[in-house]
């Protein structure tokens, strides 16, 4: 946003030089200088502000390897917790879109949703990030056992 | 409908074995890995051995104003609080700074394999008071660590039965390393979970036998989980230090995973744990150092 506020306040200083020929004499003239000074001035108000604002933000925004927290965090930190957290969402994302898939499908099984209903869902991608299975399933029962985590 | 398909997969995960088993019409096995699938985002969102996790940003942040966190370590910290207010402060999640000082700031697996000799002055837990849930915001106040040992597998195996039933699935058995939780119906059986004395593995003293469409049973000892010879996980918030009550295993049976490891981690750190499940409605089964056998096989109701 400042870098694009900058080149702004410039190019309307140079279109406006280049656009209209400098000539001597006359009201129109005296009305083009006043106005190519007054765009001047104004230009350089912007610049002066933009580099302000700019400044402003780099005493906000450490560099990065600097520690932003008391407990060390830098900025390269929070960058990789935030990446981490895009994935733990899109992960969450897709497990919710194959339950719901899933559950789909078991009321299909059931006979509880009609066709028009199935049609609707998107396809599953089939087990993408799911975990292998394993080669041979143990023994199941209707039977845990409790011991300390 | 006629036919029962069950299915069931076993994993290591958050530190120790789990098991889950479905029972469905139909597509059990889908069921079971992705059931699976969603222990292994609750353990990256929850974990505080994994750096990158959600909590140990939270805990990172302690002191630092508020955090927007995910609806996941919402439900945690949440979760958290209102046991911590339940039990009156027994179940304390912020012994993580004291778990640390004693050793435990890594996986067991990594704290049994190191040498700890180191006098560790130990001080009370700083307590969930000041921790503020906000929306969807979380401050930790500074100095405040969140472990969500006492909890986190009871919590997981409740959200993940939950979602499961949800789906479809006619009966559920969530097993996160002895937390169990139970959902819906094994077919046309009922649930039988049965209660080892740690100190003798083959043992078992109790067999509870589950009516209900849904059920948790934890386990809280400091049999297992011992280093350095005398430490051991559960740490007394009021002191910081090692906890001795005298109780070695507590029990719990409760209508949640999550109700079932709080109120068993606050009655082996009671000197009456019958009184604690008196206190909270619930079913459990205290061992002592010198239990005798009779004294183990009627649980207090």
């Amino acid at each position: 946003m400042s870098t694009s506020q900058m080149s702004m306040g410039t190019s309307t200083k140079e279109t406006m030089t280049m656009t209209k020929p400098r000539t001597r004499g006359g009201a129109a003239d005296k009305a083009w200088s006043i106005g190519l000074a007054g765009a001047t001035c104004l230009g350089l108000v912007g610049l002066v502000g933009v580099r302000t604002i700019t400044d402003a933000s780099a005493d906000a925004a450490p560099a990065v390897d600097e520690p932003t927290s008391s407990s060390g965090l830098t900025r390269a930190d929070l960058d990789a917790y935030a990446n981490a957290l895009d994935a733990q969402s899109a992960q969450l994302d897709n497990y919710r879109v194959q339950l719901t898939e899933a559950a789909y499908q078991l009321q299909a099984a059931a006979g509880t949703v009609g066709l028009d209903q199935q049609v609707v869902v998107q396809p599953v991608k089939k087990r993408k990030n799911l975990v292998p299975r394993p080669q041979a399933a143990p023994q199941l029962s209707a039977q845990g056992k409790t011991r300390s985590s | 409908m006629d036919t029962m398909t069950p299915a069931r997969i076993d994993f290591r995960a958050m530190g120790t074995d789990c098991a889950i088993s479905v029972w469905s019409p139909a597509h059990a096995e889908d069921l079971a890995h992705l059931a699976r699938t969603r222990v292994e985002i609750l353990e990256q969102c929850w974990s505080r051995f994994r750096a990158t996790s959600e909590l140990s940003l939270l805990n990172a942040r302690a002191g630092q104003g508020p955090v927007e966190v995910s609806e996941d370590l919402h439900v945690l910290v949440s979760a958290m609080k209102c046991a911590w207010e339940r039990t009156g402060g027994v179940f304390d999640p912020t012994v993580g700074t004291a778990m640390r000082a004693w050793g435990y700031d890594v996986t067991f697996t990594d704290v049994i394999a190191r040498h700890h000799d180191a006098v560790v002055a130990h001080q009370p837990a700083p307590g969930m008071a000041g921790v503020r849930i906000d929306g969807c915001t979380i401050t930790l106040p500074s100095g405040v660590e969140l472990d969500p040992g006492a909890i986190g597998k009871g919590l997981a195996a409740d959200i993940i039965a939950r979602e499961m039933h949800a789906t479809g699935a006619t009966g559920v058995l969530v097993d996160l390393g002895g937390d169990i939780v139970v959902r819906g119906r094994p077919g046309t059986d009922t649930w039988r979970i049965a209660v080892t004395d740690e100190r003798e593995p083959d043992s078992v003293i109790h067999t509870f036998e589950i009516t209900e469409e849904h059920a948790g049973i934890a386990t809280s000892s400091v049999v297992r989980r011992r280093w350095a010879g005398t430490r051991h996980h559960v740490i007394d918030p009021m002191t910081g230090a090692i906890a001795d009550t005298g109780a070695v295993q507590v029990t719990v049976l409760a209508p949640t995973g999550a109700d079932a490891e709080v109120i068993a981690t606050a009655a082996i750190l009671s000197r009456d744990p019958h009184q604690t499940f008196g206190q909270h409605g619930v079913t459990g089964i205290a061992l002592h150092a010198h239990a005798h056998a009779d004294d183990r096989e009627n649980p207090h109701e």
